[in-house]
């Protein structure tokens, strides 16, 4: 299952945020762009044209399903998608992927990696 | 008004992407239109018109064909209008065929061969996924 991830990774920024958005909870479209927008506090916006790009793929690679609706109430043509095993496995895997960055990262920069002010300029 | 324009986009997707999130892309316009504005939104849905079309459909594919052809059809081409006259291409019956005019014809006739070859090579592989996609 291993090599089934290792061919993915690195994820890209958009897939990272869509399996992230999904990993608590089913969302529909709508709800998976506004929670990618809270986890990157505003720095990651993801348009429609975007994210229904990203989830074709991730339905055709079996990373995301359909989910049922969470109420009656619910407009029906919003559909709902959930992480699926494989899915949340590949989230598992880049995280630790990420892991592995960061601690090489504060190896060489320290254990602060906050940027320092005026760094950027 | 933006709300028509950003329908009648979605419409133009090709048919796959369309029928399985077209409605759920005028569910999303409706939510945030307020939010982000509608000229954000309609800046998305013709980015993602050009991507659907251009790379996700295989329409690149036939593109890379075609120039592929062009490039080896083309040179031949001047080659042989350079070399042979009409007149050489088709002699008068009986009159020696020139060896750069036979020359030129058989570089043309090969490179063209070899184009179509190519562009009908990508054009059944594209065929055949999306045969599979939707099945």
């Amino acid at each position: 299952m291993t090599e089934d991830f290792d061919s993915f990774l690195p994820l890209s920024a958009a897939t990272l945020h869509v399996l992230l958005a999904l990993a608590g909870e089913d969302r529909h479209g709508y709800g998976i762009m506004q929670e990618v927008k809270r986890q990157s506090e505003g720095k990651y916006k993801l348009g429609p044209g975007t994210l229904y790009d990203n989830l074709q793929k991730m339905l055709d690679h079996g990373m995301v399903e359909d989910a049922r609706h969470k109420s009656k109430n619910d407009d029906p043509r919003r559909r709902y998608y959930r992480l699926t095993r494989f899915g949340r496995g590949l989230l598992a895997a880049e995280a630790s992927r990420l892991e592995g960055v960061v601690r090489e990262a504060r190896a060489h920069l320290g254990p602060n990696l906050r940027p320092s002010p005026g760094a950027a300029s | 008004m933006s709300f028509l324009l950003y329908r009648s986009l979605v419409y133009l997707h090709p048919a796959a992407f369309r029928r399985q999130f077209g409605s759920e892309l005028l569910v999303i316009f409706e939510d945030a239109v307020v939010a982000d504005g509608a000229a954000a939104l309609l800046f998305d849905v013709v980015v993602s018109l050009l991507r659907q079309w251009l790379l996700r459909s295989g329409l690149w594919k036939a593109g890379v064909a075609v120039l592929g052809a062009a490039v080896q059809v083309i040179p031949a081409l001047m080659m042989a209008t350079r070399h042979a006259r009409v007149s050489q291409i088709v002699p008068a019956r009986g009159a020696p065929i020139e060896a750069d005019g036979l020359v030129a014809i058989t570089v043309f006739m090969v490179c063209f061969v070899a184009a179509m070859l190519v562009a009908v090579v990508f054009w059944s592989i594209h065929v055949a996924r999306l045969a599979a996609k939707r099945r």
